[in-house]
């Protein structure tokens, strides 16, 4: 028992805890990797990422919906996102 | 024999031969302002770079049913795709013995399906985008970015060939996809 609050703990604390969902403002993290992890996490399928003047922007499909999302690489924080 | 020496020999020296039909030159310059529209001037994401390609599918599509059911010069028929006929055509030139062809030239007529295959892609590709399938795919979109630049280069070549052509013809040919008509020299064997 003690090691599982153990365990879960120490995932908790690796976890960098990022947005719960999609949102203007909503932290994504501030490398590709973390944002298209992110992304991955909250369910949606990662398709192509390109870093365009300073942000991050990563394309992705879940079910029905197309977005893109632009990442502030300086403050990990959603500056655009467009879903449709 | 070129347009220069028949300047002296007045009107009277040059046959006018209608060629183009309305439709004809009406895509053909209406495409030349969607390829110019979606190339250099709108936005690649926006919707209007999205209408402006429907309306270049369109255009293409409206002249492959005009190949088939339009009048004889716009016909499949008059130019169909022969890379043998094309070759005999640049040795012809060279040699200076060239028939002159009323509809497009056996190499112009290549370069006609080649621009409208490739608008084609262009086309098909772009709608690939905005699919939940093809949305965000790198590869759909290098495929896009190619078709453009070979339709740029295929442009270039295009309009090398009209000017090589009409100078080499005698027949003015921008000004016949203008007003439909070729100005064909008097004594020229005619196909």
């Amino acid at each position: 028992m003690r090691k599982l609050i153990l365990t879960t703990a120490a995932i908790f604390v690796a976890l960098p805890a990022f947005a719960a969902e999609l949102s203007m403002g909503a932290e994504l993290g501030k490398s590709m990797d973390e944002v298209k992890a992110s992304l991955a996490s909250l369910g949606y399928e990662v398709r192509k990422g390109e870093m365009e003047d300073g942000m991050i922007e990563v394309y992705f499909v879940k079910d029905k919906t197309m977005g893109e999302v632009y990442v502030d690489a300086a403050t990990g924080k959603i500056a655009k996102l467009s879903m449709n | 024999m070129s347009a220069h020496e028949l300047e002296g020999a007045g009107d009277a020296g040059i046959r006018t031969i209608p060629v183009w039909d309305p439709l004809v030159r009406l895509i053909h310059w209406s495409l030349v302002v969607t390829i110019v529209l979606n190339g250099f001037v709108t936005e690649d994401e926006s919707k209007l770079h999205e209408y402006v390609g429907y309306a270049a599918l369109g255009l293409v599509v409206l002249r492959l049913v005009w190949g088939i059911v339009g009048p004889r010069h716009a016909r499949f028929s008059a130019f169909p795709p022969n890379p043998f006929a094309a070759l005999r055509h640049i040795r012809d030139t060279m040699t200076a013995r060239n028939v002159l062809h009323l509809s497009h030239n056996p190499l112009g007529a290549l370069m006609v399906y080649n621009i409208w295959a490739t608008v084609l892609v262009l086309c098909a590709t772009g709608i690939m985008m905005g699919t939940i399938r093809f949305f965000g795919l790198e590869w759909v979109e290098e495929a896009h970015e190619a078709a453009f630049t070979w339709l740029m280069i295929s442009v270039v070549l295009h309009l090398v060939g009209v000017v090589a052509d009409s100078w080499l013809s005698g027949v003015p040919l921008v000004r016949a996809m203008i007003d439909g008509r070729k100005r064909v020299p008097a004594d020229r064997e005619v196909e």
